[in-house]
């Protein structure tokens, strides 16, 4: 007999309901307008009084409607069809929507259950098996996809049977398993997890150790964030934080993409509808989209399932991880969020943290961050579930909290600057400001030694104090005017600007910049850190700029030209008559 | 909003500050419509048998026994091909003079279009003005904003813009415009013969602040008509979102909840599905529910267009986040 309830009070989608029997914090309920059921979520329970926020308008609503608690949390279905799919953040499939417009209390099935799946056993009748071991194997797409014991079981099970290669749809039983206590469960291919909760079933999780390729020089040598490492990019509004988190997205050198969307703009997610079919993923080439699952909460749609949106982002990312694959979840953005966490937590009359966000932010963020990391499964293989959010800060500002809880939580920093921006040094990434604190770590380091080459992080080091350097220098040579600073100040200023336009800027938008390998790298910051060992003579500071503009336009030529391609080689070696003089 | 044979009349309100009254009303349904001694207002607040309604009109002179009465329904607006040309209050009452408007009863602030239907945004709107076209090009679907100084002729250029877009249908959602500026953009339509495809709701600062609030929803309830069943291209022009913030802050503020720095409220005015926000996600709320949508030949393009004076930018605590550069 499940709980029911009756409404008794309203404010915008907080609603609170007296019930007539135990409720769960976090428990879903539907509540009934005129036929229509909206889902809703207890987030908070005082005596009888159940408050709930509805993830939908509350429109018409009325006190005394009719409430029903379905007696779970907030779950999503595991299984097959999950990548390549469109979800909104309560994880109904968009696709399958017929109208227009989204119709309240509309919700639709997220996996497709008449597909059928060439289904590979890999456990066989008598294996011992514990939550999160593989049973079996699908293709989807060009991904195994294994089929696991639920993570919800608990203890140790033995395989009864299992069925044989074949061809099946999702709900099959596939396996039968035998608990400790005798009795027999059912396993098909989809499983139920609550969002909210870390899915664990995994033998531990270490320290990252190694890096992940993006493509982004900015990123993968100055910043680089590890695999299964956070990060995040604070964009204010116009310095391009979505060109560079779809170039992330498209460039990432990771098996699964899942894409939280929310509270962004429609029309970003409507870019990637557009544009992942038809691009090809650079390490595998096959289509983007059948590695990418989106989850779409974009700004119009209901506010409360923001934060479900990017929960069931996560929850899917360690669903994958579970199958040691790499997953790497954008999230864009979680300052929305957070102003969704800000909205309820004001309509439930809470006493307010700085900037009217609820005490407790830093907490829910950092425990979210938390949740992506290296894993090492039971078997002994890998996974790990890499996240990188955005945030936007309301006028640019860095210190508001969302900010500066985000800072406390993640690991990898990418200062997107409006200065830059406006002096279209894309990507906007501010190369002093930014940080990866993987860089420090002993681990990263030795995977950079036998990775890239020996001594790799001691020479980012390095190219990054030339930047700040030059930045020092350039700040003294507006104080005291060109001619007031010694010659050397001009050539320190000079080959700062020359790891930032030749290394640090790069075009998005061009076929051949945009994605740069990690031999690339190497090979490019080499020759900038030797053109910058070298100690020039010149006679004035206008001899100084001019030479190194050419030296700077030389380097840009490459960037532009296929890696050691007959055009590389002919610049390359324009450059090395340069360098003669 | 028709009265009904049997209706149930309140008498007894239980408080009144300068926008809400509240008063025991069970069986009120929220977001609905009712009058308060004649003014229409709109449920805010269920606690209970406690109803709280905002009053659009301002609560001047209402005395604790004034009538109220409800109309079971949210805003609704009679949509038609006779919208056209026309310029209505933000209860969607015609001041031009001309007669009611014949049509379907929309609610205003429905749902949203679900992202998976819409198309990217590639068309250009040309405009004519050499600094929008070319350094800052106005797609169609793509919603823009305008920082503006008060001092700036801001409407100037809106209605510039307005005039020379290509577009079928250019709404007009005027909050808190003067009468100077709301009879300078009847002049300038007027005089360019463009009435025709001009649809204007306006609030002029003669009428209550709280009015408001119902106007970009009856702007883009108006809008999605006609882009989603007449499929005509539409852009949607909205001034100034400074006053509609103003508006949501006064709201708040007499129901004592709790303001940011500057006063803006933190928690969001009940007021319709797409503003039941603070006002930065309201913001961002009116100016999305339209873009062009997929399952049609035609190209279907409501533009909303909001002007938003600056206030300034670089504050964070600034009441108007400033939004999206483009898109």
């Amino acid at each position: 007999m499940s709980t029911k309830g009756k409404v008794t009070g309203i404010v915008s989608n907080l609603v609170t309901v007296q019930v007539d029997g135990p409720v769960a914090e976090n428990e879903l309920c539907y509540i009934d307008l005129k036929g229509t059921k909206l889902l809703a979520e207890v987030i908070k329970v005082t005596g009888d009084k159940a408050s709930v926020q509805v993830f939908e308008s509350t429109r018409s609503l009325k006190g005394g409607d009719s409430v029903e608690f379905l007696g779970r949390m907030l779950e999503v279905s595991l299984g097959p069809g999950l990548l390549s799919s469109v979800y909104d953040g309560l994880q109904n499939d968009l696709t399958t929507m017929s109208d227009v417009f989204l119709k309240r209390g509309e919700y639709t099935d997220p996996l497709d259950h008449t597909k059928l799946w060439d289904f590979v056993p890999e456990a066989a009748a008598g294996d011992k098996v514990v939550a999160a071991d593989w049973l079996g194997e699908v293709k989807e797409g060009w991904l195994p996809h294994k089929i696991m014991v639920p993570f919800s079981f608990k203890g140790s099970y033995t395989v009864k049977s299992i069925v044989p290669a074949g061809q099946y749809n999702i709900d099959t039983v596939v396996a039968v398993l035998t608990g400790e206590d005798g009795e027999d469960v059912n396993v098909t291919m989809v499983q139920k997890w609550p969002v909210k909760v870390a899915i664990k079933g995994y033998k531990e999780k270490p320290r990252p150790q190694k890096i992940m390729e993006t493509g982004v020089r900015v990123i993968d040598t100055f910043n680089p964030i590890a695999e299964g490492g956070t990060g995040f990019i604070p964009g204010p509004f116009g310095c391009g934080k979505t060109v560079l988190q779809h170039a992330i997205a498209k460039q990432g050198e990771a098996d699964v993409i899942v894409m939280a969307a929310c509270g962004e703009r429609a029309n970003e997610v409507v870019e990637i509808f557009t544009e992942f079919p038809e691009l090809i993923d650079p390490h595998t080439g096959r289509h983007l989209m059948e590695r990418t699952t989106i989850i779409c909460n974009t700004s119009n749609m209901p506010v409360a399932a923001r934060e479900a949106s990017v929960y069931t982002a996560m929850t899917i990312c360690e669903y994958y991880r579970a199958m040691g694959l790499r997953c790497l979840l954008l999230a864009d953005s979680t300052s929305r969020w957070a102003q969704a966490l800000r909205e309820m937590s004001n309509r439930m009359e809470e006493l307010p943290g700085a900037d009217a966000f609820p005490v407790d932010l830093s907490a829910i963020i950092s425990n979210f961050y938390a949740r992506a990391g290296m894993v090492v499964l039971n078997n002994g293989k890998t996974g790990a579930v890499t996240f990188i959010g955005t945030v936007s800060p309301a006028g640019g500002n860095l210190k508001e909290p969302v900010t500066e809880s985000t800072k406390k939580a993640a690991r990898c920093f990418y200062a997107l600057e409006q200065n830059r921006a406006d002096q279209k040094r894309y990507p906007a990434v501010n190369p002093i400001d930014s940080y990866s604190k993987y860089l420090e770590y002993p681990e990263i380091a030795e995977f950079l030694d036998s990775k890239i080459e020996k001594g790799w992080v001691e020479k980012v080091n390095k190219a990054k104090f030339i930047v700040r350097k030059g930045k020092e220098m350039n700040d003294q040579i507006n104080i005291l005017g060109d001619d007031g600073v010694p010659m050397s100040y001009h050539e320190a200023f000079w080959k700062s600007e020359l790891v930032d336009f030749a290394f640090l800027q790069q075009d998005a938008f061009d076929a051949i910049d945009a994605l740069c390998p990690l031999e690339r790298q190497k090979f490019m910051l080499n020759l900038i850190m030797d053109i910058c060992d070298r100690s020039f003579e010149f006679e004035d500071y206008e001899q100084c700029r001019s030479y190194f503009k050419q030296v700077i336009n030389v380097l840009r030529q490459m960037n532009y030209s296929e890696f050691e391609s007959d055009n590389f080689n002919g610049y390359y070696n324009q450059l090395l008559k340069l360098l003669e003089k | 909003m028709a009265t009904k044979a049997y209706q149930k009349i309140y008498t007894h309100l239980e408080a009144i500050t300068k926008a809400t009254v509240s008063l025991k009303a069970p069986g009120a349904s929220n977001d609905e419509l009712a009058t308060v001694a004649g003014r229409l207002a709109q449920v805010v607040k269920t606690k209970g048998d406690l109803v709280t309604l905002q009053v659009f009109a301002g609560t001047e002179g209402i005395p604790t026994d004034a009538e109220v009465t409800f109309f079971g329904e949210p805003p609704v607006l009679k949509v038609s091909d006779q919208l056209s040309g026309r310029f209505f209050n933000a209860y969607g009452k015609p001041i031009d003079g001309g007669p009611e408007v014949e049509g379907e009863e929309r609610q205003v602030g429905g749902p949203s279009v679900n992202p998976y239907k819409r198309m990217q945004p590639d068309q250009l709107i040309p405009t004519g003005i050499a600094g929008i076209d070319l350094n800052n090009t106005l797609v169609s679907g793509q919603k823009i904003p305008f920082f503006a100084d008060p001092d700036q002729p801001y409407n100037q250029v809106m209605a510039d813009v307005a005039l020379r877009a290509d577009v079928d249908k250019i709404i007009l959602g005027g909050m808190g415009l003067s009468n100077d500026d709301y009879l300078f953009f009847r002049h300038a339509f007027e005089n360019a013969g463009a009435l025709d495809k001009i649809v204007s709701f306006v609030n002029t600062t003669e009428e209550p602040p709280v009015e408001r609030l119902l106007t970009p929803d009856m702007a883009l309830a108006a809008a999605e008509y006609f882009a989603v069943d007449e499929n005509e291209k539409v852009l949607v022009l909205l001034t100034d979102m400074t006053l509609y913030a103003d508006a949501l802050s006064i709201v708040s503020n007499r129901m004592t909840r709790f303001l940011r720095r500057t006063p803006c409220p933190v928690r969001s005015i009940p007021t319709s599905q797409r503003s039941t926000r603070r006002p930065f996600s309201c913001l961002r709320a009116v100016r999305s529910p339209s873009s062009r949508l997929l399952p049609s030949t035609m190209e279907i393009s409501p533009t909303p267009f909001p002007i938003t004076p600056d206030t300034s930018p670089r504050d964070s605590c600034s009441c108007v986040p400033i939004p999206t550069r483009a898109r």
